[in-house]
């Protein structure tokens, strides 16, 4: 059984920040390990925050303008 | 609130990009089109009227066919990915499948599927996990939005998400400004109780 993290709402933002300001993702998951997260359940946090984060940037792009003559 | 041991899991919501095939997805979108009568009128005084279609209304033996897959590939996900993080678990079952339509001007404020705050009854205990396929992208505004998580979204088309029924994922769907925004939904439980045989 794999030990899991909980995940909170503080946790998704401080990872977003962070690869915001341009932090790699081992960066990120040594530093989530080091504040007592399983190397699993770290790497669901930021495959999980990074992933939707990554949709929700897709969903504010505008939709591609159709060709034009 | 319940403290259920998925509540909190770091992987959800779970956002599975291409769960169905664009084969899938356009079949589903042809039925739409082919039995739109089939939901019936909407009705201002009933929000769910005329916008949902179960996998028992649904009058194609493909597409119940289709239905009852999509359900077992759902239910396989979430139950392997809870066995990963947590150990054996008990059965997973469907509580019900729907295609859901969502016309302009409907909105859905934020909720949890399984629980009310401040420890309200809730109608619904036993849905453990909501999932939503989305199937279409032609329609304006309709975002997904988990205020608790900071998250807003909308998923690409055939995409599956899935996210428990706890307070912690209260959810709300913006209002649909232009088009039809199409979603399959179905909730899955772990109360054999309410299982809804898809077999």
């Amino acid at each position: 059984m794999k030990p899991t993290g909980r995940l909170t709402p503080d946790t998704r933002r401080w990872i977003i920040a962070q690869a915001e300001a341009g932090q790699p993702a081992d960066a990120l998951l040594k530093a989530l390990v080091a504040a007592g997260w399983t190397e699993d359940a770290a790497l669901d946090a930021l495959e999980s925050t990074l992933r939707l984060k990554v949709a929700e940037i897709g969903s504010r792009a505008p939709a591609p303008k159709p060709a034009q003559p | 609130m319940t403290d259920h041991p998925w509540s909190g899991l770091a992987c959800f919501p779970l956002l599975e990009p291409e769960f169905i095939t664009e084969d899938e997805r356009q079949t589903a979108l042809r039925f739409l089109a082919a039995h739109a009568a089939d939901f019936g009128g909407t009705d201002p005084d009933d929000y769910w009227a005329g916008r949902t279609l179960t996998l028992p209304q649904v009058r194609d033996a493909g597409m119940q066919s289709l239905m009852r897959d999509l359900q077992h590939r759902i239910i396989h996900k979430v139950h392997g990915l809870l066995e990963e993080r947590l150990g054996p678990q008990p059965p997973l079952y469907a509580d019900v499948i729907n295609f859901a339509r969502w016309p302009p001007g409907y909105e859905l404020l934020p909720h949890a599927d399984a629980e009310n705050p401040g420890g309200e009854p809730h109608p619904y205990p036993w849905r453990h996990f909501a999932s939503v396929i989305y199937l279409n992208d032609d329609y304006g505004g309709g975002a997904i939005h988990f205020p608790e998580l900071g998250i807003e979204l909308r998923p690409p088309v055939r995409t599956l998400l899935v996210f428990p029924g706890t307070l912690d994922y209260l959810h709300g769907v913006r209002a649909v400004t232009h088009g039809m925004r199409h979603t399959l939904a179905s909730f899955l439980t772990f109360d054999a109780a309410h299982h809804a045989d898809t077999t």
